[in-house]
């Protein structure tokens, strides 16, 4: 089965889309372990994470650094998604931390080379 | 077909369940911050190499058209990946998100390991604030939360 690559212009919306899709799954798949939830929603969870596997096939080239740029959308999304979804708010402590890791991240992607 | 779903699923939490009591054993003896520190980046390690195995099966199958079992068992390592965090003390964001960090960190290695790139000055500027950033994020002791055994059930 082969499988066709997409435009590099996408590949950034690309990895948001991965990076809802990865917490989204490992968050229904938190809820049954942790909330004590519906088995049923650990299944979806598992579906989505199968879905998100799928997306790196989609992107262009060769990750290298790039998945470093995908570990700074993660942890943006993961905040957002624990003010949104979770009604967390972040503590200094993370939003500090957050900010210095995606500063890590912009370091190794953007670095003039 | 639902039900042998279910019922798949409810084995895996059930051994999780006995994982984490043998866990609790482990750590219980004493509140040992440095055992604490170990254990969870031993898991956030381990999260990260079944999410980029479960990753690569997948790859294999659609990318270098080997076979679909491949795919299948990658989803299943997916699946397996993201019960792994649940392991973790803490709230599902703050684990998320230092996650993000140790990723970060382990696609520098990987690019090294794997891929031949060894990293050049920024990768290694970049990855130690990225280890500060986790550190700040996961491991900043929280004043109003009171210390407790980690792995500590709910039920």
């Amino acid at each position: 089965m082969a499988i066709e690559t997409v435009d590099p212009i996408l590949a950034g919306p690309l990895f948001f889309i991965a990076a809802i899709m990865e917490i989204g799954g490992g968050y229904l798949i938190w809820l049954r372990i942790r909330e004590k939830r519906k088995s049923t929603l650990a299944l979806f969870g598992g579906i989505i994470l199968f879905v998100y596997g799928i997306i790196p096939t989609l992107q262009p080239s060769h990750f290298g650094r790039v998945y470093a740029a995908y570990g700074g959308i993660f942890i943006i999304s993961s905040i957002i998604w624990g003010r949104i979804i979770d009604k967390k708010k972040p503590d200094r402590y993370e939003i500090i931390g957050s900010v210095v890791a995606v500063i890590g991240a912009a370091i190794i992607f953007y670095a003039p080379r | 077909m639902k039900d042998s779903f279910k019922n798949v699923i409810d084995a895996l939490f059930l051994n999780h369940y006995y994982v984490r009591q043998f866990l609790s054993i482990i750590v219980s003896s004493k509140h040992n911050k440095t055992k604490t520190i170990l254990i969870t980046l031993f898991f956030f390690f381990l999260a990260g190499l079944c999410e980029i195995g479960g990753g690569y099966l997948i790859w294999l199958w659609l990318r270098d058209n080997m076979g679909w079992y491949l795919g299948l068992l990658g989803g299943f390592v997916l699946f397996l990946y993201a019960i792994v965090p649940t392991f973790q003390p803490s709230h599902f964001h703050r684990i998320y998100a230092a996650y993000g960090g140790i990723f970060i960190i382990m696609s520098v290695l990987w690019g090294w390991i794997f891929e031949g790139i060894a990293p050049d000055n920024y990768d290694i500027i970049g990855t130690i604030i990225a280890i500060i950033g986790v550190a700040i994020i996961y491991y900043m002791p929280r004043r109003d939360e009171k210390e407790r055994p980690i792995w500590q059930s709910k039920q």
